[in-house]
């Protein structure tokens, strides 16, 4: 299995360092099991055209079968921040019904997520933090993949 | 070219490489054949994004084609889609063979299907993913179900297809055993409590026909006998439709004495009385005589909580101010202020908590706050929030303890003497014995504190409630014994009287006339007494807390050493 997934991220990879849509690029993916994207969104008031979101990519031996986990970082040199939408969390996990195991399947990939993202992010129109951000950042333990998301909310 | 992929004999669907299979060149999107296809290209752009380019052919294929020319599997490269290899890849011996299990292009290796199948089948993240029936395997661009060819074992479905229904019957199941407890422990109380307010003869009388249902054996006990399992079922059903005022009835009792001790129900409990008068039955279609002496059992319970509201309104006209007053003596000069103004706008006296929003709803002027046990009037309620000093607790007391006593009496049976009706109004009764909202004292009608119950607290209402009936069976006994013989037992005595006093005493013509001659109605009037003896008792006491409250002096140090104190003219 983990061969599966070498070989598939090592194709990936391949692709990926070809040409990717704007806004995306590849940041490092020295380690094959986890990458670094860099983001940033054209066209929307509420996230800079300058301003860079930085997605990490961890990939597990059942890739593609399980879903990677992706999550934002927010860090300080280069500055990187996490990006205001009903969905993130302030900790940088994403509610995103494609990550999770239920909307997941093999046919999407890295550049197809950041896609998704990139739209999700380019789309919204609220800029605030899913409700009880401070509560779940404060609390919670789980990783992302273990997270019941309810999934309810499809304008965004 | 380069290694042909394996191939299945052909089930394949046609796609447009299949067209120009015929021809050994590969596909390029500028041949001739391939340009047929283009019109469907905008269709199957996010497939075409992710295939990759190893090959650095590009592809035109991958798209829905409506013309079906089944050829053999050509040596078009295949991308499978779940590990990106292609079949340029593939080595004959180890590759498993590819699919093309649905209408759309994608294909994939048979065994990177298999994996992904069993992911959905059986997922590793657990829980959410449990249907009742198996998921179903579709093929994520079309939708189109995948089907498998498996060795169909009965056996083996039946037993997943029950496990899955067991999962997903265990929250019921669960919340039913905790239910029927819970019913079963109402039940007994509710049973106890009869005994303790109607006596022997007349609660096993009300009882008799629930007894029997309650101790016998489940039917899955009857099974080997078949005939006498429906029997059994069938006389069942037919008691639970015939007596299902007992059924119902007295389990409710021990929710509704918990539930009169809150007030949780009091928007409704002063209303069931009206409506046990509506629905009354009425075996001799007589109406509902209130001129008669002694009154039914059902019309006292039912009249119980106006009774209690008078008392309650009564009470707090009399004696409300002055307990405040009192209350306020006994507390800290510093916080009598802000409880000043908290009477002011009308909170029920026990309002001492400075840190609470005066309450302003009027309706709870007239809500008995009782706490009926005596033990727990001096006892010491720790609200959390609530500023009050201890020793107001039973400052606050008395200004609660109502009619909660008699009242607390569980909706009981008519006795058989007033009518021959043989299941018990049960229901109909509860509301008199509902109908007294006690939180623990100084418990303010405010939304705030309602949270901060305490489970101190709240042990000791919902003990004290059940415990009420038991107390007032007992303050029956003891009129029993403190009361003059004529009064409270039945004779055939045939002295017509008008006086209602002398029929009070049961002196009148039938056997049993007098309120105070049945058990039940000395349990009333007796916990109607305790209450009042306890009320009493407590005002008194606030008074002489007060009083001593203002008789206190600090002593001097009478021995060797001390700073001493020059005499002042003053004094606190």
């Amino acid at each position: 299995m983990a061969g599966m997934s070498s070989k598939r991220l090592q194709k990936e990879l391949a692709k990926i360092q070809g040409t990717l849509p704007p806004g995306i690029s590849l940041v490092s993916a020295e380690n094959l099991r986890e990458w670094q994207m860099d983001l940033s969104i054209p066209d929307n008031p509420i996230y800079p055209p300058e301003e860079k979101y930085r997605l990490r990519f961890q990939f597990s031996p059942s890739y593609p079968i399980e879903a990677p986990e992706v999550v934002f970082l927010s860090l300080a040199n280069p500055e990187r921040k996490i990006p205001l939408h009903p969905h993130i969390y302030t900790n940088g996990i994403i509610c995103l019904d494609l990550l999770d195991s239920q909307g997941w399947s093999p046919v999407h990939n890295v550049e197809s997520i950041c896609i998704s993202i990139q739209s999700m992010l380019a789309g919204n129109t609220k800029a605030e933090r899913p409700p009880g951000d401070a509560e779940f950042v404060r609390s919670n333990r789980q990783r992302p993949r273990d997270i019941n998301f309810l999934y309810h909310d499809p304008t965004v | 070219m380069a290694s042909l992929p394996q191939r299945r004999p052909s089930q394949r669907r046609p796609s447009p490489e299949e067209e120009s299979r015929a021809s050994p060149q590969r596909n390029l999107d500028t041949s001739p054949e391939a340009q047929s296809t283009t019109p469907q290209h905008p269709q199957t752009l996010p497939i075409n994004h992710q295939t990759p380019v190893s090959t650095g052919e590009e592809r035109t294929d991958d798209v829905k084609t409506p013309a079906p020319s089944p050829t053999a599997p050509s040596d078009e490269v295949q991308t499978c889609w779940i590990c990106f290899s292609d079949s340029t890849e593939d080595i004959p011996g180890q590759t498993s063979p590819w699919r093309d299990p649905c209408p759309c292009a994608l294909v994939a290796h048979e065994a990177c299907l298999l994996d992904w199948i069993a992911d959905i089948e059986a997922p590793a993240k657990n829980s959410r993913a449990r249907t009742l029936r198996a998921p179903k395997i579709q093929c994520p661009q079309c939708k189109t179900e995948i089907k498998l060819t498996r060795s169909r074992d009965y056996l083996v479905d039946a037993v997943r297809a029950l496990e899955r229904l067991g999962a997903r019957s265990l929250t019921p199941a669960a919340l039913l055993f905790v239910g029927g407890s819970l019913y079963q422990s109402s039940l007994l109380w509710g049973v106890h409590s009869i005994y303790a307010v109607f006596g022997v003869e007349d609660g096993w009388r009300i009882l008799q026909p629930l007894f029997h249902n309650v101790l016998r054996a489940p039917l899955e006990v009857y099974a080997a006998s078949p005939r006498d399992a429906a029997d059994k079922l069938l006389g069942l059903v037919v008691d639970h439709l015939v007596h299902w005022r007992l059924y119902v009835g007295v389990p409710l009792i021990t929710p509704m004495l918990i539930l009169s001790r809150t007030h949780l129900a009091d928007s409704i409990l002063p209303v069931l009385p009206v409506l046990f008068f509506a629905t009354q039955a009425h075996p001799r279609a007589e109406p509902l005589d209130f001129t008669r002496w002694p009154p039914s059992a059902s019309l006292c319970f039912a009249v119980l909580p106006y009774i209690r509201q008078a008392y309650n309104v009564g009470y707090e006209k009399v004696w409300g101010e002055h307990i405040r007053r009192w209350a306020r003596e006994v507390q800290p000069r510093s916080t009598q202020t802000a409880t000043e103004e908290a009477d002011e706008n009308g909170v029920e006296g026990g309002m001492l908590a400075e840190a609470i929003d005066p309450d302003t709803d009027d309706d709870n002027i007239f809500e008995v706050r009782i706490d009926g046990d005596l033990w727990e009037e001096w006892g010491d309620n720790e609200e959390a929030d609530e500023e009050v000093m201890e020793p107001l607790q039973p400052v606050i007391q008395p200004q609660q303890q109502e009619q909660a006593p008699p009242l607390h009496q569980p909706p009981l049976a008519e006795t058989e003497a007033d009518h021959a009706q043989p299941p018990p109004n049960i229901p109909d009764n509860r509301p008199p014995a509902a109908a007294r909202p006690a939180p623990a004292a100084a418990q303010p009608h405010n939304h705030e504190h309602r949270l901060a119950i305490s489970t101190t607290a709240l042990a000791e209402t919902i003990l004290g409630a059940l415990l009420f009936p038991t107390l007032a069976s007992l303050s029956g006994s003891l009129l029993t014994f403190l009361l003059p013989k004529t009064w409270v037992t039945s004779l055939p005595v045939h002295i017509p009287s008008a006086n209602w006093l002398k029929s009070l005493k049961g002196t009148d013509t039938t056997r049993v006339t007098g309120l105070l001659q049945t058990k039940w109605g000395r349990s009333l009037v007796g916990g109607c007494v305790f209450v009042v003896v306890k009320d009493a008792v407590g005002v008194y006491v606030r008074w002489r807390l007060a009083g001593m409250q203002r008789g206190r002096r600090v002593r001097d140090w009478n021995g060797v050493g001390g700073v001493g104190v020059r005499p002042s003219g003053g004094d606190s």
